[in-house]
């Protein structure tokens, strides 16, 4: 068993390249740790891929876009622990909106208002 | 509160109860309050980060379009392939007010860059270029994500704290003085019927007594009978047969 | 060596136009199909994608446009690429020996992509529909011949079955096969199993350069204009091949002493302007500084050198190696009699693609400080042409 966990990747094609050659990427007999989001890729399948990623217990951080993580957003909200955790990062396409953030929503709630 | 016994000891057990129970939430309110600037701090970091994290990402992706540009179509033979991950994250722990949060760090696990020659008749070092700039934003990711969980820890934590806080502040504490005036109401009960049955029967004695010496003034008293005067009556020489030797 | 021998010359000013003054004709009518300054300077000015398209309606992408419902630059560089091959293949239908072979050639180096892309892809496991929606157009076998390549197992084995039963067959075969005789002979251990070992893109680099070696030899024997001017563009990219591969190769093992005459200096084409000396000198380079050392006695090659080593600007080398062959295959594209103008118009197209790319990204992303930075096709512009 390696020491530390993996970063996992959903997204389009340039996020997925970009991360890669950063070096996270890791393909083995099993499977890969990241997922290419096109076009023609089916909803079912993101949610598959992100299900899957949550549930390896060598995963320490799951990257997904934005767009796909709106995509997948039921998902998302049935997901509560707090490892893997699950980042969103803008795509190429679509800049960052932190409105739509969960994350955001709870900081911005916490510095508007205070709890 | 009806199924503790209104002793005395009981008394003293609550009262030691009470006692832990205020020092507790005195205690987990300074926690509460200490988790509480920590949250901030965290969720300042996290919104600062973040839109940080949106000027890195524009820019690393628009290093993709240049180096696109420079190099043709590589995009697809990243992803071909079996790979080693080069970058993973190993998870420390942090501790703020006696809570656990995960800490990301980067860890370079030393396997050799994949598609090292990527872009060799040209655009190489744009190539580089995309590595570099993924390479900070994932840096940052990394950082953002020990934040994220971190939050979203305290964010527990500080729930869980503050349900504490408020069910001893609100029910436990509550429930303790109510028991401990109940103990108190009872004893002091308890105390008055005793002092009440005290009083009944030191008023019934006092009554006999009293009714015994009206008694004993009614009755003629025989003289020399009653005290030493008479001692000899007893002696009576008739009473005893004589002692013939 | 696979070089064809010519059956005929490409005639001159007087026999020419007998055989290819069809096809030159139907060229140069496509020398409006490239977009003009104006063109540019509105494409420039867009601010959404919507607004790239909607201009794009005004040039020559009008019909290829109007059928597809493509609106992100990857989309648009696929039909733009389509509409290329599209003519291209117009062409080569029109054209008789040898400028068949001529145009079969440029094809060549897009095959050769092309296999090493489902090489990758088979190694990785990958879905071969999905491989083959990648490849590049213009470098398309027969699509038997595509779907064939993944199946083979990812063995030692299996690589000599592929390149017997299907490689040898297609026209970038005997580059494989030269590639696999010179690796043989330089390691120790059975032949085939290189196309495991070796990383694909070095290999790529490879038939690159057994390719760019055939397609010059084949326009030294055509002779005439075509040699000229076709040879002095073969030439010049043959260098720039050099030049990149030895500045990208630091940094990565193939700038490891050993590596440096074993492996890197077999990926240097063996002509050029700076075969032999040239060369000689770069496969002992082993940092920048040297190679801009090497490169001195060749004033061309130093001004572009220049250019890098100062830093000072954007302008990378890439750049400006793009700036001049942008310049030379304009010159080729708009002089006559020879078949570069050929080869000039796909790479100049391939130019346009590429910068339509460009600034539809840089729309896309809005990095509007950076939408300038692309070389323009025929600009009135051109430093070159004031």
């Amino acid at each position: 068993m390696e020491v530390g966990k993996l970063v996992a990747v959903i997204g389009d094609e340039d996020t997925v390249t970009g991360f890669l050659l950063a070096g996270v990427g890791h393909r083995t007999a099993q499977g890969s740790n990241f997922l290419v989001v096109k076009g023609d890729t089916k909803l079912q399948q993101v949610e598959e891929a992100f299900k899957a990623f949550t549930t390896r217990d060598d995963v320490g951080i799951i990257l997904i876009n934005q767009h796909v993580a709106n995509d997948i957003r039921h998902v998302l909200k049935d997901y509560n622990a707090t490892i893997p955790t699950v980042l969103e990062i803008p795509s190429k396409e679509h800049p960052y909106d932190p409105e739509q953030d969960y994350i955001m929503q709870r900081v911005n709630m916490f510095l508007g208002g205070g709890t | 509160m009806a199924e503790v016994p209104p002793t005395r000891m009981n008394q003293q057990v609550f009262k030691l109860k009470l006692k832990a129970a205020q020092g507790g939430h005195r205690l987990l309110k300074k926690k509460a309050d200490a988790l509480k600037v920590k949250f901030r701090d965290y969720a300042k970091s996290i919104a600062e980060t973040k839109s940080g994290m949106a000027n890195d990402a524009s820019g690393a992706y628009f290093s993709l379009t240049q180096a696109e540009y420079a190099a043709g179509n590589f995009k697809q033979k990243v992803s071909e392939g079996s790979m080693t991950a080069r970058i993973r994250v190993g998870a420390g722990v942090d501790n703020v007010a006696g809570v656990k949060l995960p800490v990301f760090s980067k860890y370079e696990t030393g396997a050799s860059a994949d598609n090292q020659s990527l872009g060799l008749v040209g655009g190489g070092k744009k190539i580089v270029a995309v590595r570099e700039k993924f390479t900070n934003l994932l840096e940052m990711l990394i950082k953002l994500a020990s934040l994220q969980t971190s939050f979203q820890t305290l964010d527990e934590a500080m729930k869980v704290t503050n349900r504490r806080v408020n069910a001893l502040e609100n029910v436990t504490i509550p429930k303790i003085e109510d028991t401990l005036a109940y103990i108190g109401r009872e004893l002091d009960e308890l105390e008055r019927e005793d002092f009440t049955r005290l009083k009944l029967v030191q008023g019934k004695k006092e009554e006999e007594q009293k009714a015994e010496a009206k008694r004993k003034a009614l009755l003629p008293i025989a003289p020399g009978k009653e005290n030493e005067a008479d001692i000899t009556a007893e002696y009576d020489a008739g009473d005893d047969t004589d002692v013939v030797f | 060596m696979a070089t064809p021998h010519p059956t005929r010359g490409t005639g001159d000013l007087t026999t020419f136009n007998i055989q290819h003054g069809f096809a030159e004709a139907l060229l140069r009518g496509m020398r409006s199909s490239f977009l003009k300054d104006a063109d540019y300077h509105h494409l420039t000015q867009c601010e959404t994608l919507d607004d790239v398209k909607l201009n794009l309606t005004e040039t020559d992408y009008a019909d290829v446009l109007a059928d597809s419902n493509a609106m992100s630059p990857a989309a648009f560089q696929k039909v733009a690429v389509e509409k290329l091959v599209c003519e291209f293949q117009y062409l080569r239908t029109q054209t008789v020996e040898p400028l068949s072979t001529f145009m079969d050639f440029i094809t060549f180096e897009y095959m050769i992509e092309n296999v090493m892309l489902l090489l990758k892809g088979a190694l990785g496991g990958r879905d071969i529909n999905e491989l083959l929606e990648q490849c590049h157009p213009l470098g398309m076998f027969k699509e038997s011949t595509m779907r064939s390549i993944p199946t083979f197992e990812n063995s030692a084995r299996g690589y000599q079955d592929l390149y017997q039963t299907v490689l040898v067959d297609t026209p970038v075969g005997p580059y494989f096969a030269q590639f696999l005789m010179e690796s043989a002979s330089s390691r120790s251990g059975g032949s085939y199993n290189v196309l495991a070992e070796v990383e694909i893109e070095i290999i790529k680099s490879s038939l690159i350069k057994y390719w760019l070696e055939d397609f010059y030899n084949f326009t030294m024997k055509l002779g005439g204009h075509t040699a000229e001017i076709m040879g002095e563009l073969l030439r010049v990219r043959a260098d720039s091949n050099a030049i990149n591969i030895t500045l990208n190769s630091f940094g990565t093992a193939l700038n490891e002493p050993a590596m440096r005459t074993s492996d890197r200096k077999r990926l240097y084409p063996g002509f050029g302007h700076l075969y032999p000396a040239g060369i000689a000198n770069l496969s002992d380079v082993t940092d920048e500084e040297e190679l801009g050392r090497a490169l001195e006695p060749f004033p061309q090659y130093a001004a572009v050198w220049n250019i890098h080593a100062s830093g000072h600007g954007d302008k990378t080398i890439d750049d400006a190696f793009y700036e001049r062959d942008v310049q030379m295959l304009e010159l080729a594209f708009e002089s006559q009699f020879h078949f570069a103008s050929f080869y000039a118009y796909v790479k100049l197209k391939e130019q346009e693609i590429r910068n339509l790319v460009w600034v539809s990204e840089c729309i896309l992303q809005q990095q509007k400080d950076e939408i300038q930075n692309f070389v323009q096709v025929f600009s009135q512009n051109a430093p070159w042409r004031k």
